[in-house]
């Protein structure tokens, strides 16, 4: 390298270095308009999320070609040692470089990056091999995938190239500690001269270094932004579950929900710079696999795209802002999609780069709902049933413990006075089927001494479908009223058969100053089975299969707890192909359970035939929408309809009582 | 323009009353109180001129204190002012004490429009609007569908749904009183910050006292219609005339099968000019001994 080459590409360097932190500036100074929210709490479990996810790539892993992906990951980071020599090298020739070091550990060194090189040469070629042949999503084949590719792959040659040249040249002290390059040279540059060789030399040297900063500036204008948003996006990861949606503070001159880009938070706004475009999301999502508008990935990408359109408009331009809300192509999101999202949290449990996609559609339902109340009728009745008579169906508040009539329960006691108080819930309490459900529970209970309680007519809707269908002033309501009757009563600890009256009471209560200990009935089923006051007879050679709730599994990680139950009655307990924090929703989250669902395949449907392909006879399940919805699409698949039946595991263990 | 609107507070009817059978009374607290689906018609039917032309609309209602909920509820749907004549014993009157009584309330507005439902769940005589054009002296248009309002002409012009599915438009001058159908409209649902607003809105609260009225104005004293009993009607059921019993259930089945069907009874069609017709009816009644006093 000469002097003027050096200052030549100094001068390169400092353009493309400054144009590169001007672009990420602008990106940045777009996320920092939105609304704030703190996610730099509890840093030490931030780094361990971000040493798994982003580093350890655990969600990337689980997927076929994931380990490419890591490979290529752990490559790059090791080369970015490479590649600040290279560069030290070209600003100060002859002064920084790794050939300096002592011998063997520049040999040590080049080694690696010789191999790991040719690593990610192979995953580069694989990748896009596998982008032509067997595209993971519809769209994959896209100039900005393949341009990314065939980039890394020039930087990868160029690299050989060089080392290749400067082998030729007998320049390269280290040679032998370079058997790819050591090869390239013997393949390619043995009949070359030595004059040609210096050509080559200094044509691959800026090949590599402008592809390398090309690679640079094109990462802030291309979805490969996540080479540098993902890992912090998985250090700023929600620390629950996700099971638990922000609370909105009813104040005067508000506005609630999102109808505008800039009223996401910053971090939901930084998850759109994170998104890969990797599909998984969008693949695992119900709605869309009964081909629904509902598109996850679309979803955080219209934000990305909204955020960028809108985000440099000029204040006197504001005109031609483009809606968040609305047909307005790519930078903005069809209310239909947003309506059609069951809440089962797929699509988060999925995502490698810890993206937070439903709660997003959740404040887009908010904004809908609170700011423009323009929605479907039949939301609407659920409203007002919800609000006037305690649950969605509009069935009279006083007529909610008609159940016991036909439970034939001892008599039970005070709520005051109880170990326990059962919470029932709208679809156990008012459902015919359901019924026999709480029915179940409530002699189980009963057979093994427990000495339980109902709120009876005062227990009212817990407020679940209204806050997932973006009626938070009337979930607050709901949820005020529920506590306030819960802390008359003197109650401390709730045992419910339903996973959403369960997820809200547990994690959504709690921001309303109700901290009541709930337990789910499979949780104190296994207990009680586990303490022998529960005694199964034998057990049964039925193929059952379980179908995980979402708001069991993926919200609360209740996983465990149904199946020792069911492993108790049953000789072998089938499961299905995607199962556990993999489970299909059966369709009624989300407020769905009340909806009508349109189109030509339904979620429920699908579900069953999953559960239908393990040859199982007995669908068991440990919630009322799921027992509901299943039982639906059993009956839409007529085939099934003769040979599955769906049950609640009490209704199970009663009868093997 | 000015539009006033008179809503009436109702038990829900979605739902069944509970009663307390050992002590043969209604369940107080089983009833849950909802604005009367057509006289929300009449409110959106309100809002949607407001939206189109421009208005400012009023609305009244008479009862007791709860039904201050029902006037907030009409405040977040976009109502600009709320007024209400605090009674308990209104909601005993009929529809003659009502509408007058709701006349001398309005009479003390301005107005070019005075919109209410055709009729409400719980009592439907359908007779409110009516008795509020009479005792406001102008005219009335009743089961309307839609609404067209000619501001510089100063008239109305209203389709409304009349037998067997037909419509008829009628343009009338305004001032005037128009009854509308329930379920014209989408469900109406307020808005977040329009529902904080209500919360805390101020309601223009009358007594009969400041009206000029007393007890004997309102309730079963202000009332010309007495009820006799209050009961559950059962289900209509066809006339249908009954063979002879002596034949055999086949036969019998046979004969009811065979026969001709016959015509709904004897009703008198009255036609002609409404003054007419209603000097007739009011004839009809004191001959049948319907009139008292």
């Amino acid at each position: 390298m000469s002097t003027l080459s050096a200052i030549i590409f100094s001068i390169v360097f400092i353009i493309s270095i400054g144009f590169f932190a001007w672009s990420c500036f602008r990106r940045y100074r777009l996320v920092a308009r939105g609304k704030s929210e703190n996610r730099f709490d509890a840093v030490g479990k931030r780094l361990l999320n971000m040493l798994v996810y982003g580093f350890g790539q655990r969600k990337v892993l689980g997927r076929r070609y994931g380990i490419n992906h890591m490979i290529l990951f752990w490559c790059f980071i090791i080369l970015l040692i490479a590649n600040a020599g290279f560069i030290l090298s070209g600003l100060f020739p002859d002064i920084l470089a790794f050939s300096k070091l002592p011998s063997p550990v520049y040999k040590t060194l080049v080694y690696i990056f010789d191999i790991l090189s040719g690593l990610v040469l192979v995953a580069i070629i694989i990748a896009i091999v596998r982008r032509i042949f067997f595209p993971p999503y519809s769209g994959a084949r896209n100039m900005e995938g393949f341009a990314i590719l065939i980039m890394v792959f020039l930087l990868m040659s160029t690299y050989f190239g060089l080392h290749a040249i400067e082998i030729s040249q007998h320049i390269e002290k280290a040679e032998e500690a370079m058997p790819i390059s050591n090869s390239v040279a013997s393949l390619f540059m043995k009949d070359i001269s030595q004059e040609n060789l210096a050509t080559y030399a200094n044509l691959f040297w800026w090949l590599h270094a402008l592809i390398l900063l090309g690679f640079l500036n094109y990462l802030p204008y291309s979805k490969h932004m996540h080479i540098i948003s993902a890992i912090p996006n998985c250090f700023f990861k929600r620390l629950d579950n996700l099971n638990s949606l922000r609370p909105e503070h009813i104040n005067k001159d508000k506005n609630f929900g999102v109808g505008q880009v800039y009223e996401f938070t910053w971090k939901d706004l930084f998850d759109s710079y994170s998104c890969t475009e990797c599909g998984r999301c969008t693949s695992v999502c119900p709605p869309h696999l009964v081909g629904k508008t509902l598109d996850p990935q679309r979803i955080v990408l219209s934000i990305k795209t909204n955020l960028l359109k809108n985000g440099y408009l000029h204040r006197n331009d504001m005109r031609n802002e483009i809606p968040l809300i609305g047909n307005n192509g790519k930078a903005s999101i069809s209310p239909e999609s947003i309506w059609e999202c069951t809440t089962c949290g797929a699509c988060v449990e999925v995502c490698p780069v810890c993206i937070e996609q439903y709660p997003k559609i959740i404040d887009m339902r908010r904004h809908l709902v609170l700011m423009k109340g323009s929605f479907g009728t039949e939301i609407k009745t659920a409203f007002r049933n919800m609000s006037n008579h305690g649950n969605p169906w509009g069935k009279p508040w006083w007529s909610r413990s008609e159940w016991l009539n036909k439970a034939k329960l001892n008599r039970l006691g005070s709520c005051s006075q109880a170990e326990i108080v059962l919470w029932v819930g709208c679809v156990d309490s008012f459902d015919d089927r359901n019924n026999q459900v709480v029915i179940s529970l409530a002699r189980i209970l009963q057979a093994a001494g427990l000495n339980f309680a109902i709120l009876g007519n005062e227990e009212w809707c817990c407020g679940d479908p209204a806050r997932r269908l973006g009626e938070e002033y009337l979930f607050q309501l709901l949820a005020a009223r529920n506590i306030e009757t819960l802390k008359k009563h003197g109650v401390r600890e709730i045992v419910t058969a339903c996973p959403h009256c369960y997820n809200t009471i547990k994690n959504e209560y709690p921001q309303f100053g109700g901290d009541f200990q709930v337990t789910h009935h499979t949780e104190l089923l296994a207990r009680l089975m586990a303490e022998g006051k529960i005694r199964v007879s034998n057990r049964l050679e039925e193929d059952v299969v379980y179908q995980d709730p979402c708001y069991l599994g993926r919200y609360n990680g209740i996983y465990e707890s149904p199946r020792n139950l069911l492993r108790a009655m049953y000789t072998r307990p089938l499961e299905m192909e995607s199962s556990r924090n993999n489970s299909l929703c059966c369709g009624g989250g989300g407020g769905h359970m009340w909806l009508a669902e349109h189109g030509k395949d339904k979620i429920n449907r699908l579900r069953v035939r999953d559960a239908g392909a393990t040859n199982a006879t007995m669908i068991a399940t440990a919630c009322p929408y799921c027992l509901t919805m299943l039982e639906d699409g059993i009956s839409d698949e007529g085939e099934l309809a003769a040979r599955i039946r769906v049950m609640d595991i009490a209704e199970l263990i009663e009868r093997t009582l | 323009m000015k539009i006033i609107v008179c809503v009436k507070q109702v038990p829900d009817s979605s739902v069944p009353i509970d009663f307390d059978l050992m002590n043969n009374v209604i369940r107080e607290e089983s009833i849950v109180y909802v604005i009367n689906e057509a006289d929300e018609s009449a409110l959106q039917e309100a809002l949607r001129i407001k939206s189109a032309t421009g208005a400012e609309i009023t609305v009244i209602s008479a009862g007791p204190r709860r039904v201050e909920e029902t006037l907030r509820y009409c405040l977040s749907l976009g109502a600009d002012n709320a007024v209400y004549l605090k009674d308990e014993d209104i909601i005993r009157s009929d529809a003659y004490a009502t509408g007058r009584i709701l006349a001398s309330l309005i009479g003390r507005y301005e107005y070019q429009l005075i919109l209410c439902g055709t009729q409400s769940s719980d009592s439907s005589s359908a007779q409110v609007g009516p008795t509020i054009a009479e005792f406001l002296n102008i005219p009335q248009i009743t089961y309307a569908i839609d609404i067209k309002v000619d501001e510089t002409k100063e008239s109305a012009t209203v389709t409304r749904l009349i037998d067997r599915g037909d419509q008829m438009v009628i343009e009338c001058p305004l001032p005037a009183v128009i009854s509308v159908q329930r379920n014209i409209h989408d469900l109406p649902y307020p808005t977040l910050p329009m529902r904080i607003m209500a919360r805390e809105a101020f309601i223009q609260t009358y007594d009969l006292q400041s009206l000029g009225l007393s007890n004997h104005d309102v309730g079963v004293q202000g009332s010309q219609i007495m009820h006799e009993k209050l009961f559950t009607p059962r289900p209509k059921t066809k006339g249908a005339i009954i063979p002879d019993n002596s034949l055999s259930v086949t036969e019998r089945i046979n004969l009811l099968l065979s026969s001709e069907t016959s015509s709904r009874g004897d009703a008198d069609l009255l036609e002609g000019d409404p003054e007419i017709v209603a000097d007739k009816i009011v004839d009809y009644l004191a001959e049948e001994g319907y009139l008292m006093g």
